[in-house]
């Protein structure tokens, strides 16, 4: 068995907000392995960058994790200092952003900004760091780039200013790499690249990865595991070819049958019906029961637990009662 | 550039509305009593029989070649007045920019890295205050402390730089609390992107994302400001030149108002505004420098 | 039918949207105690203004040579002037002026400001074109010496302040609310009507300027005491109101020579500008922060 790189526990988040608390993420346990590809799939609003931000520590003034725990290297990263968060930040655990031409400083050039880690925490000199930058740049696949470290975010299309980002995140050799929708915001065709480099680089560099996304196919590109998240819990977790071939939480079975795919001939496009519930006011009973078609009474008073299928396969839902309850 | 029709907009809307006025300025030239003749007579000689299309041509080729008349009441030409005055508003708004910028550049940035805390609440109330002081009532306030009662400093007067730091701490105040405000609101948006997130995620301590990160973007908007603001200084001074005596261009303009000195006015307000849409424009060329987004085109 | 149509619906919505704007923001608003004392102390001066021969124990252009400058007392709790006119009653009529000099010019220059700015940004063209150069006109100008120059032209006095500012000031409404037009104009709920219709003139005053009334609210708040300030100097260098009349800048003016003998003939006066435009300054940063996600949007 593959030894744990990060491992999240009853991680619950909190925003306090005018119209009052925001429970995003309500109690969310998962782990990554060493160089493992983990998948966190859910609607927007469920929840999955709030757990991405409170791993990185950064949630802001308005958020809070007011409990559970995230050990990294054996370590709880919410007991440690804001300093020794820093050392891990950028080095350790790097993040890579949805929009790039929006997480690139615009009047900073884009080497600079990919060099800026190396010189933080490995303490490299300008020369150096501009060399290893430009190395870095290269083997992103931005063509030619020496000549761009010094032109700015405006100056890269989206597919090159998110390879630059990765470039960034990538620079000091993380050991874990927290990718929130890193192809949301470009074109399909670039998609398709995006995840492949990031494919090739996890197996050069041996890092973890941790994919949020709302986009199935991605996922099922990209990852060996995978966790379903709805409403700020996570509703179904198991291996990508599993939960693909036979999803078991209602939720699960709506978003894939939401996906249009290629191989499977498919009459129209189906919808979930209804929206993800307000995180103040959440539903009595399971989250889900508003929009579920399996609905039962129990589902509407009482919240289901975990139940364990086998090694590999967990859901939270009434239907599978009598299996082991974790 | 729009800055030409606009110098020949102001001149035009100056030129009417001085030349508009039922006053006779040959009357306010001479003070005792002549006789209509000899009035008719100067009139003819200063070419204020012709219409005023002709006069406008006359006055701005003058202007272009930085003539404007000869002053009425001071009997000298109004460009050397001016240049005579210019040296001291510049001297006296190049201090006052100082003051204000280092008072409300760090006031800014300073309550915006702790919004709603005491310091943020001290400063922005501080910078409201300057803004809704009257300039004629601090500077006579000051001038009755730090002059009458501490005795530190001459009550008005322009014969060094001890002269010139009540009119300079007067007009920055107020002007400093603009600036802390805007650098404030400025740096809070961006404290909110995402590159700052991103610069966060990388590791970096929260004194380098705020100045290598967070400062520049911060700042570009205020440089603008601070820019249009030095040119409104050496064009509005009027008040604090006023009351401190500094022989400067605002002064010059009151002067001018109160003796009906025409082209005296005429030629300071059109020189001051000359002054502001100048500095205008710098702070466009400046503002386009600063930021790579223009500086490389988008 | 299809004139009904065509305002029922969106008017419905328009107007539920509204009121829970308003509704919101006032309730934000009285959350800020800056803002609220400011509001208070408007209130309190504008009561003070409009009931003056009721509170004031004497009359402020009464003269009386043998009471010059004398310090605030009992009988004249803020003193008296170079004349020996009680300041106080003074500084409660100079409250008419003041407030009146902040308020007319501010509905005048906005008025036409958003007339302006409404017409340009929407119709945009040739029409934008020459608006918005003669706006820059406007604006080239050190606010100040055009003021001083119109005062000039037309002559001191109250009525002809009220028109030099509200010249100075209409071509920075003119700009705000045509930038807020050209953003509104491509938006969904303007198309819209479009779509269905609706003379452009309608567009104009039922769809875009409400839309716009938000910020307008701000800056006419912001307005208030600028004018009030320009009032004041205009008055302290002798080009605007003119004497008797106890404006508040003449008063620090014609007190001005006295400073070192009789410090509180400027200090009253002055501190009473100063206490007013900070009270409008406090309340317009409260709306602009209670309407910070409506002018936002």
């Amino acid at each position: 068995m593959m030894q744990k790189l990060i491992s999240v526990e009853g991680l619950a988040v909190r925003f306090f907000t005018r119209k009052g608390t925001v429970r995003a993420v309500d109690g969310v346990s998962f782990d990554v392995d060493d160089g493992g590809i983990v998948g966190l799939v859910g609607e927007s609003g469920c929840g999955k960058s709030a757990t991405a931000l409170s791993i990185m520590g950064l949630l802001g003034p308005a958020g809070e994790t007011t409990s559970g725990s995230i050990r990294f290297k054996g370590e709880d990263l919410l007991r440690l200092s804001p300093k020794e968060m820093r050392q891990i930040r950028g080095k350790e655990i790097s993040m890579v952003f949805q929009e790039p031409m929006n997480a690139l400083n615009p009047v900073r050039s884009v080497g600079e900004q990919v060099a800026e880690p190396l010189k933080i925490h490995l303490g490299l000199s300008g020369g150096e760091a501009r060399l290893r930058a430009i190395e870095m740049l290269e083997e992103v696949g931005i063509p030619d780039a020496a000549s761009r470290y010094d032109q700015y975010p405006h100056q890269f299309s989206g597919g090159m200013g998110q390879r630059a980002m990765i470039a960034m995140a990538l620079i000091c050799e993380p050991k874990l790499l927290i990718a929130d929708e890193p192809t949301t915001a470009l074109d399909v065709t670039i998609q398709a690249q995006i995840i492949s480099l990031l494919h090739s680089l996890r197996e050069r560099l041996h890092m973890a990865v941790l994919l949020i996304t709302h986009d199935f196919g991605v996922v099922a590109e990209l990852c060996d595991v995978v966790n379903v998240m709805y409403a700020g819990v996570i509703v179904e977790w198991g291996n990508v070819v599993d939960v693909f071939d036979d999803p078991l939480h209602p939720y699960t079975r709506g978003l894939l049958r939401s996906m249009p795919r290629a191989k499977r001939r498919q009459r129209k496009l189906e919808v979930i019906g209804g929206a993800v519930p307000s995180l103040i006011e959440l539903p009595q009973g399971c989250r889900f029961h508003p929009r579920c078609e399996y609905v039962t009474k129990r589902c509407f008073s009482e919240e289901p637990p975990v139940f364990q299928l086998n090694d590999d396969r967990l859901v939270r839902c009434w239907l599978f009662e009598g299996r082991m309850k974790l | 550039m729009a800055t030409v029709p606009v110098l020949i907009g102001v001149s035009i809307l100056i030129f009417v509305m001085l030349n508009i006025i039922p006053g006779d300025p040959v009357a306010v030239m001479m003070k005792e009593r002549i006789s209509p003749d000899v009035v008719e007579k100067v009139k003819a000689q200063m070419g204020l029989d012709d219409p005023l299309i002709v006069r406008y041509f006359r006055f701005i080729g003058g202007a272009l070649r930085g003539d404007f008349g000869m002053s009425y009441k001071l009997n000298r030409p109004v460009s050397r007045l001016i240049m005579q005055a210019f040296p001291n508003t510049l001297a006296l708004a190049l201090a006052a920019a100082l003051v204000s910028w280092l008072i409300g550049i760090p006031a800014g940035v300073l309550s915006a890295l702790k919004p709603n805390t005491i310091i943020d609440r001290a400063f922005m109330g501080f910078s409201v205050a300057g803004i809704s002081m009257p300039i004629f009532w601090s500077a006579l306030l000051m001038q009755y402390l730090f002059a009458l009662k501490l005795g530190w400093l001459p009550v008005s007067g322009f014969y060094g730089a001890k002269y010139l730091l009540m009119p300079a701490v007067a007009l920055g105040w107020s002007a400093a609390g603009t600036i802390a405000r805007l650098s404030r609101s400025s740096l809070l948006d961006v404290m909110q992107k995402d590159y700052i997130r991103t610069a966060r995620a990388k590791g970096l301590s929260e004194v380098r994302v705020v100045v290598y990160h967070a400062l520049k973007n911060a700042l570009l908007p205020v440089v603008t400001v601070m820019a249009i603001q030095v040119a409104s200084f050496l064009s509005g001074a009027v008040i604090t030149e006023s009351v401190f005596g500094i022989p400067g261009l605002g002064r010059l303009a009151v002067d001018a108002i109160r003796t009906r000195d025409m082209p005296l006015l005429e030629g300071s307000v059109l020189f001051a505004t000359f002054l502001v849409v100048m500095g205008n424009a710098m702070a466009d060329i400046l503002y386009s420098t600063l930021d790579p987004r223009i500086r490389y085109g988008r | 039918m299809a004139g009904k149509g065509r305002n029922c619906v969106p008017r419905a919505l328009r107007q539920k949207v509204r009121a829970g704007l308003w509704q919101e923001t006032i309730s934000r608003f009285g959350e800020n105690s800056m803002a609220m004392v400011g509001f208070y102390v408007i209130a309190a001066v504008a009561i003070v203004a409009i009931f003056a021969p009721l509170i004031s124990f004497h009359d402020p252009y009464e003269i009386n040579l043998r009471q010059r400058l004398l310090l605030p007392s009992g009988a004249h709790i803020l003193g008296t002037d170079a004349f020996g006119r009680d300041m106080l009653s003074r500084i409660i009529y100079g409250a008419r002026i003041s407030l009146l000099v902040g308020l007319i010019p501010s509905f005048i220059s906005i008025g036409i400001g958003s007339a302006v700015g409404v017409t340009s940004g929407y119709l945009g063209g040739k029409i934008d074109f020459i608006l918005m150069r003669v706006a820059d006109i406007v604006i080239a100008f050190p606010s100040l010496l055009l003021a001083m120059v119109i005062m000039y032209t037309l002559g001191a006095g109250l009525s002809n302040i009220f028109i030099a500012l509200s010249f100075v000031g209409w071509a920075e409404a003119a700009r705000v609310v045509r930038s807020q037009v050209l953003s509104l104009r491509e938006q969904g709920f303007v198309e819209a009507a479009k779509a269905m219709g609706v003379r452009r003139r309608a567009i104009m005053a039922r769809h875009i300027f409400p839309n716009c009334l938000p910020s307008l609210v701000v800056l006419f708040t912001l307005k208030v005491p600028e004018f009030i300030l320009a009032e004041a100097s205009l008055s302290f260098l002798g080009v605007g109101a003119q004497p008797p009349v106890p404006s508040w800048g003449l008063l620090v003016s014609q007190g001005k020579e006295f400073i070192f003998s009789a410090p509180w003939v400027v200090a009253f006066p002055g501190g009473a500008i100063f206490l007013v435009a900070l009270a409008f300054n406090f309340v317009g940063d409260g709306l602009r922060e209670a309407l910070d996600p409506y002018l936002k949007r």
